[in-house]
């Protein structure tokens, strides 16, 4: 057991396996191979050598990592995986499950770009497509926050029991080591006690779940699942609130920054924020009235706080490492709808950039200011970077 | 903010080499990142990994590849002859190569401070990995301590012995080793 | 579900109460039924071994288990485990899928486990008595079994030392004494006694036996060698007299050149006890390999080290010359078949040719010595009458078993008669009626065997002595396995017909109809939907699926 807190260089991937060490999982399902990462693989070490008392299940597919999962859960254990790409869109019809049965599994998502053809570098398409089957997502900026949004949201799912999805930049998060601090068992424990499942399986008093719902009452279970997501923005914050006074680091739903006085503003999600900030911070001190907004949590989304802090702004760029084939970036596509209702809207524009790993480097987000500060009026797609 | 580049062939340790620099230089303080080239690594291939080291106040928000490198790190001297080794290092940068021959022997445009040490010879002598493929990955670090002075050796030890699960002492004494008879150049004009 | 009101309604989609309301059993048409079947293995063993359970527990590593279950049926495991032909291993389904398991060599890990923890069993005394005469492995069985029932056991024998063919014909390199020694040892321990040294029928009649005790067994075995009839008999040594003397420290061979006659397990052990003598024998078989009665296994190591084999020959006289034997052969072929099926080697006219040797040892065939029993148990012919399944004779409280009523047999058939008779006395003695044989349990073929559960996985290796060492030694050729080996092997097992609780049934039943507390699973029938998963997905074939009959109501 970890009895004294202590920061270590160490991967994304581990810094996953650490804030699952820490929230005391119970069971953990995995498929073990690609797409697959290291996050698993410390886990079944951790498992192995006792560290950890957790089942570890190994698979044959991602869909059964997460028919494993929603069985250990149904039953009330504390539940993890971890999976990528392919595996996440092989997950799709148990991630429903999951979420319709209101199982608080947390996963973790290594974004990786989806084949044909293959690759194995970021892009957010997988865990975007995936918007839709009623789980939390939490795109996360570095290392730190990948093991904090671990242990945050079991906290969160376990209060009102939906899913979460953790979701890291493939290699750009995953493989970069640099400083995290792992927490003492004690302070976690004080966070997130043991999970006490209001509704579970007992195998002597068999009970129905998930069984068949006539057009009578599916539809009110819907509702409450959409109830459940709204509740879910108040849990998250207000639980972020508790564990940054427990452990100094504060979590919301959006991170906004150089926002004061802004008139243009980038967004965006995931590690892309971090070169986002240092090129804003340049600009600023070129004098330029850039902000930058991270979109931290996308399910629930949070059209509120975008609103509240986007109206008024000149101009938005946001960028997308994503597409929605046939639509445009994704991101882009939820902040329009999060500002429609608003009568005076900035100038929205979508920029479409690094699919599949493609380097984003501080410059190109200079020039994409530079583009934005240009524009009268915002085309469906801007593409940035693409080799013509 | 120093940005590093380390090229080496699969198998010779250069992404446990950035890790063990990243950490020697986290013992201090520093701000420190550090990644692969992001791809996948196949015995004997090109790979290269990259660490950034800033002032402790400095926070290390960029997330990509390092393309303006303030040293380079050469595991393996024939990689000198193929394309990008020396790309983007600015100039008055460092050169620190694994080879038996002296700086000036290197064909290495005279804008840049080389250095060299034999890594292998070194690795050899200590055991490290095999006779056909010595693992130099911790004898240079040592050398590097001595030409850059961006950390200490005592920094680079303890973290070898953190990093290093095989034989971690003998790997200390590799750097030693290294940190001792590592041939410089004289610092280029800058 | 069904409600007015969205507050109603629970989070989660969970079912308001539990699910046992909704008897789900009467949509079934075909029912499971749980029933245990004979392995195929426990089948061909003569001693009907719980096999499939013995490995359960080896695989477990539960050796205490192991030696409990195997002591049920077989006393002498350190014994079979050794020199049983071991039919269990033909009779194993992992045959026809890559290779048999190795029995044999695990039953002798169990009984070798037995010899050395054994504790010493004191039963409750009935004060009935039972002579047994012969401490063969038929004499030894059924004295194990009489004095565990708690009679008081007296074995006659009139050899010095316990054992009898154990000892005295089976050589040391398939069963070293020592092995015999301990179990014979252990039952002194548990109060059986033996009188050494005393030949019924000499020192004492079965007459007066019977008229001192409750009950006699017979069990002498078949000792007399059959001869060949042919001019110059005289000079064949007998093939139990060899290998007796051999036993008994003779280590000179009888010549260098050696001819063997006989085709049996007496033939191929005095062939290879030759071998180890340093002499060449060369074994004289009037059939062909195919038809040779001797255990396979033995053929082909008696092959290995380098005995001569040469078949359809027969000697038809022998003439001793200057210090050596010229034996006149001549050579078969294979007519019609006889009586036990075999085909009846048929001499060719003018096909003799000589064979020179030093020496020539004839074994071809051993006959039960009868003439100091009583009369009226035996027939025109002088073979011992009674009945096949108990050993019971016309004269009360006589019982036979072994060698002596079914002519030469092996070991493990000895034990297993011994046993039979002794459960017959047993009853006799407590004035019960004897058992009859009970039907045995249909079988698990292969195709019962869920195989997807079973991935194919090659026979343990059993280690044993180097060839060119075996030949010169005495020393016991084939070796031990270790603990985990013989778990790796055990593992092997498809536990044919016999549950091992794996829990596969009660995984698969999506009714939760499935229970495990007690031996067997058992099927809730008010929930079982006869789906049929969980037949399918028992790896062994104890999970059938049968038709439903009518139910009441329904129309017929």
């Amino acid at each position: 057991m970890i009895t004294a807190s202590a920061t270590k260089v160490i991967t994304g991937n581990h810094a996953v396996s650490y804030g699952v060490l820490l929230s005391r999982v119970q069971v953990i399902s995995a498929y073990p191979i690609t797409p697959q990462t290291q996050v698993v693989e410390l886990l079944s070490e951790f498992v192995a050598s006792g560290k950890m008392a957790a089942r570890f299940i190994t698979v044959e597919s991602e869909h059964s990592a997460m028919a494993a999962c929603i069985g250990a859960a149904s039953v009330g254990a504390r539940t993890f995986t971890a999976t990528s790409s392919q595996g996440l869109a092989l997950m799709h019809e148990m991630l429903h499950w999951a979420s319709g049965a209101r199982l608080p599994i947390v996963m973790a998502n290594i974004n990786r770009a989806l084949a044909p053809p293959w690759s194995i570098w970021t892009d957010q398409t997988d865990s975007l497509a995936q918007r839709d089957t009623g789980w939390m997502q939490i795109y996360v900026e570095t290392s730190q926050e990948a093991l904090d949004s671990i242990i945050l949201g079991f906290k969160v799912s376990e209060r009102v029991l939906l899913p979460t999805m953790v979701v890291l930049d493939a290699f750009l998060l995953s493989h970069t080591a640099e400083p995290v601090e792992i927490y003492d068992q004690g302070r976690v424990d004080e966070f997130l006690p043991p999970f006490s499942a209001p509704y579970r399986l007992k195998p002597g008093v068999p009970q129905a779940l998930g069984g068949l719902a006539d057009p009578g009452v599916y539809f009110e279970f819907r509702v409450k699942l959409q109830e459940a997501m709204e509740k879910a923005r108040e849990a998250i914050l207000e639980e972020g609130k508790r564990f940054a006074k427990l452990f100094g680091r504060f979590y919301g739903l959006v991170q906004e920054e150089f926002m004061e006085d802004a008139e243009m503003v980038i967004v965006t999600a995931g590690a892309m924020a971090g070169t986002a900030r240092a090129a804003v911070r340049e600009l600023r001190n070129e004098g330029r009235k850039v902000g930058l907004v991270r979109i931290r949590v996308f399910r629930p989304f949070p059209f509120v706080e975008l609103r509240q802090i986007l109206g008024g702004r000149k101009k938005v760029a946001v960028l997308d490492r994503n597409l929605s084939l046939g639509h445009h970036g994704i991101f882009y596509e939820e902040v329009k709808s999060a500002l429609y209702p608003m009568a005076a809207r900035p100038l929205v524009v979508g920029y479409v950039l690094g699919l599949g790993g493609r380097d984003v480097r501080p410059e190109d987000i200079q020039a994409i200011v530079d583009d934005l500060e240009m524009r009268e009026e915002a085309p469906e797609i801007v593409w940035w970077g693409v080799k013509r | 903010m120093i940005e590093i580049r380390i090229h080496g062939r699969g198998g010779q340790g250069a992404v446990v080499a950035s890790k063990i620099l990243a950490d020697a230089a986290f013992r201090e303080g520093h701000s420190v990142q550090t990644f692969p080239q992001f791809g996948v690594e196949r015995r004997g291939a090109p790979v290269a990994a990259f660490v950034r080291i800033a002032d402790p106040d400095e926070p290390l928000w960029i997330r990509c590849h390092v393309t303006t490198p303030h040293i380079v790190i050469v595991l393996d001297a024939t990689l000198l002859e193929t394309a990008g080794i020396l790309e983007g290092l600015r100039d008055g940068g460092i050169v620190l190569v694994n080879s038996p021959q002296p700086p000036d022997a290197l064909a290495i445009p005279s804008k840049y401070q080389v250095a060299t040490v034999d890594a292998s010879a070194i690795a050899l002598k200590h055991k490290l990995g095999t006779r056909t493929q010595p693992i130099v990955n911790t004898a240079i670090l040592g050398a590097f301590v001595k030409v850059t002075r961006l950390v200490r050796l005592e920094s680079v030890l303890e973290a070898i012995r953190e990093n290093v699960p095989v034989d971690p002492e003998g790997n200390v004494r590799a750097a030693e080793e290294a940190f001792a008879t590592v041939l410089s150049s004289a610092r280029a004009a800058a | 579900m069904g409600s007015d009101s969205m507050q109603d309604l629970p989070d989660a989609p969970l079912s308001w109460g539990d699910t046992r309301w909704n008897k789900t059993g009467n949509w079934r048409h075909m029912r499971p039924e749980v029933r245990e079947r004979a392995a195929p293995c426990a089948k061909a063993c003569p001693l009907g071994n719980p096999i499939p359970k013995v490995m359960t527990a080896v695989s477990r590593g539960d050796l205490e288990e192991a030696a409990r279950l195997l002591l049920e049926r077989n006393p002498f495991p350190a014994i079979t485990g050794r020199v049983c032909p071991h039919p269990c291993e033909v009779g194993c389904n992992r045959r026809r899928y890559d290779e048999p398991l190795a029995i044999r060599s695990i039953e002798r890990l169990v009984g070798d486990w037995i010899q050395e923890h054994r504790t010493v069993y004191f039963p409750s005394e009935t004060g009935k008595r039972v002579a047994i005469v012969g401490s063969g492995p038929a004499g030894l069985a059924a004295a194990s079994y009489l004095r565990r029932q708690g009679h008081r056991v007296v074995v006659y024998d009139r050899n010095d030392r316990v054992g009898g063919m154990l000892v005295d014909a089976i050589p040391s390199y398939r069963l070293p004494r020592s092995v015999v020694e301990r179990e014979a040892r252990a039952l002194e321990q548990m109060g059986v006694v033996f009188q050494l040294g005393v030949t019924i029928g000499r020192d004492v009649s079965v007459e007066q036996l019977l008229s001192s005790y409750d009950a006699v067994l017979v069990a002498t075995g078949a000792h007399g060698e059959r001869r060949m009839g042919i001019p110059g008999e005289e000079h064949f040594l007998g093939g139990l007299e060899f290998l007796r003397a051999v036993r008994r420290g003779e280590r000179k061979p009888p010549g260098r050149r050696v001819a063997v006659v006989g085709g049996g397990n007496v033939a191929i052990d005095v062939a290879r006890t030759l071998v180890r003598l340093g002499a060449s024998p060369v074994i004289l078989y009037r059939r062909t390999r195919k038809e040779m009665p001797a255990i396979e296994e033995e053929v082909e190591r008696a092959e290995a080290d380098g005995v001569e084999f040469q078949f359809l020959t027969l000697p038809t006289s022998a003439v001793k010359l200057d210090g050596y034997l010229r034996l006149v052969v001549v050579r078969m072929q294979l007519g019609e078949r006889d009586r036990t099926g075999r085909p009846r080697p048929v001499p060719i006219p003018g096909s003799e040719f000589e064979l020179e040797c030093d020496a020539a040892i004839r074994a071809i065939g051993e006959v039960a010595e009868t003439e100091f029993l009583p009369r009226e148990v035996l027939d025109d012919q002088g073979w011992v009458v009674a009945d096949k399944f108990t050993g019971a004779t016309k004269r009360a409280g006589l019982f036979v078993a072994g060698d002596l009523v079914t002519g030469p047999a092996t070991v493990v058939e000895a034990i297993a008669a011994g046993l039979r008779a002794g459960r017959a006395i047993d009853r006799f003695v407590r004035g019960e009626a004897l058992p009859v044989q009970e039907k045995p349990l249909p079988t698990v073929p292969l195709k019962e065997i869920n195989l997807d559960y079973f991935p194919r996985a090659s026979r343990v290796s059993i280690p044993e002595l180097p060839l060119a060492a075996r030949c010169k030694t005495f020393d016991e050729e084939i070796l031990g396995l270790d603990l985990n080996s013989a778990r790796g092997e055990a593992a092997r097992c498809f536990s044919c017909g016999s549950c091992n609780l794996c829990a596969n049934c009660w995984i698969f039943c999506p009714d939760a109809a499935i229970h495990l507390d007690g031996d067997l699973p058992w099927v809730n029938l008010e929930y079982c939907k006869g789906c049929g998963v969980c037949a399918t997905e028992c790896p062994r074939g104890v999970i059938t699926m049968k038709e439903e009959l009518a139910r009441e109501g329904a129309v017929a």
